[in-house]
């Protein structure tokens, strides 16, 4: 029988996790749900664990910094967290356990599987452990700032104000807000790759866009992207089911058609 | 039994299995919790703390699922990503103020819901 505790500030769901635990109540006891970090804390410092089920973000103290105030982790994680958080992909990269909410008996089932299927090696736990810390930290971090090539010396660029680009053979036009215009000595691959992937995306082999700026898609073939500056930039066919479910994903149904 | 186009508390009745002590723990604890979030949507908006906003919005997004509120869940989304790049902060206040009417329909209808199920 392994030991459990659930630390969720969301009072709703670490109780809707407890109760969608019971039908693995012969292999794992909840000890205690606890909705401050604080709390939670306090406890793991007198408590043996077999295993946490951690919400990430929380605020008095969120998932990671929790476990860094930790002198010892010598139990199991299994991390709970939105799928639109920064942490999921740097959970998902460190092959870790997690949950994603809302919960449901499908996810669950899914995360519970995986777990009681894998012993895991302490030395290599911890591993993992320290590189989800690294890449958590740097998905929250990242630079927002790019510094570009331009033809006049080196232009810093909030990445939040790039509306889109578009490939000039060896060079890329950079459209930004506030209809300002950037000629960038990078092909437009060189860019791409050095842009989040979690907001930009190659819908065409000359464009890409930032999807925060996404006004409308037009059908077609391919189709259009209509952008917030009024410009109208091509999809791709090949692209066209990625793009349309990616965006359907962010604004969960409200693209218009 | 009335259909109600906000909530559907299927995925409460099968979570609870019958018992009505815990789904009338769930229903009072969403009615708790729902209503300072929406406050803070509507003061954060008010106030131009779109970062308040765009947290309380993502708080409120599972306690939504919960009781079945789909379309508010959709809702509270668009708000959520609206709210981390509020440059169109008129489509904002007509979504929050959306929100707003479409929770006060939603705790109504969870009152009933409780009513019902202390009595029964």
């Amino acid at each position: 029988m392994k030991n459990a505790i659930i630390i969720d500030d969301d009072i709703l769901s670490a109780n809707v996790l407890s109760d969608l635990l019971t039908p693995y109540s012969s292999n794992l006891k909840i000890l205690e749900i606890f909705t401050s970090s604080a709390k939670a804390l306090e406890f793991l410092s007198h408590h043996q664990v077999d295993v946490i089920f951690l919400d990430i973000e929380m605020p008095e103290l969120n998932g990671f910094q929790l476990l860094e105030q930790l002198p010892l982790i010598n139990f199991d994680i299994i991390f709970v967290t939105a799928y639109e958080q920064y942490a999921l992909k740097a959970i998902k990269f460190s092959a870790l356990d997690y949950l994603l909410k809302p919960l449901s008996v499908r996810e669950l089932d899914r995360a519970m599987s995986k777990y009681f299927a894998h012993h895991k090696n302490p030395a290599e736990y911890l591993m993992m452990l320290e590189s989800v810390f690294k890449n958590a930290k740097y998905s929250e971090q990242k630079i927002q700032k790019v510094a570009l090539p331009a033809s006049n010396g080196l232009e810093l660029v909030d990445m939040k104000d790039i509306i889109r680009c578009t490939a000039d053979r060896n060079y890329t036009e950079m459209f930004l807000s506030q209809a300002k215009k950037l000629i960038i000595s990078k092909n437009l691959k060189e860019i791409e790759d050095m842009l989040d992937d979690r907001i930009f995306f190659r819908v065409h082999q000359s464009h890409l866009i930032n999807l925060n700026f996404v006004k409308r898609y037009i059908k077609g073939e391919g189709g259009q992207v209509l952008m917030n500056d009024n410009s109208y930039v091509d999809v791709s066919r090949r692209k066209k089911e990625e793009f349309l479910s990616l965006i359907t994903n962010r604004h969960k149904g409200e693209v218009i058609f | 039994m009335e259909i109600s186009n906000y909530i559907d508390i299927s995925f409460l009745d099968q979570l609870t299995e019958g018992n009505a002590e815990r789904k009338q723990f769930y229903i009072s604890t969403f009615i708790d919790e729902a209503v300072p979030l929406v406050e803070q949507v509507i003061s954060g908006s008010t106030n131009g703390q779109w970062d308040q906003v765009r947290k309380a919005a993502h708080s409120l997004k599972p306690q939504l699922h919960y009781v079945g509120a789909n379309q508010t869940e959709k809702l509270v989304s668009v708000i959520e990503e609206l709210a981390n790049e509020p440059l169109h902060t008129n489509e904002l206040f007509i979504k929050i103020n959306q929100l707003k009417m479409e929770t006060e329909i939603i705790i109504s209808e969870l009152q009933k819901e409780l009513r019902n199920s202390l009595k029964g």
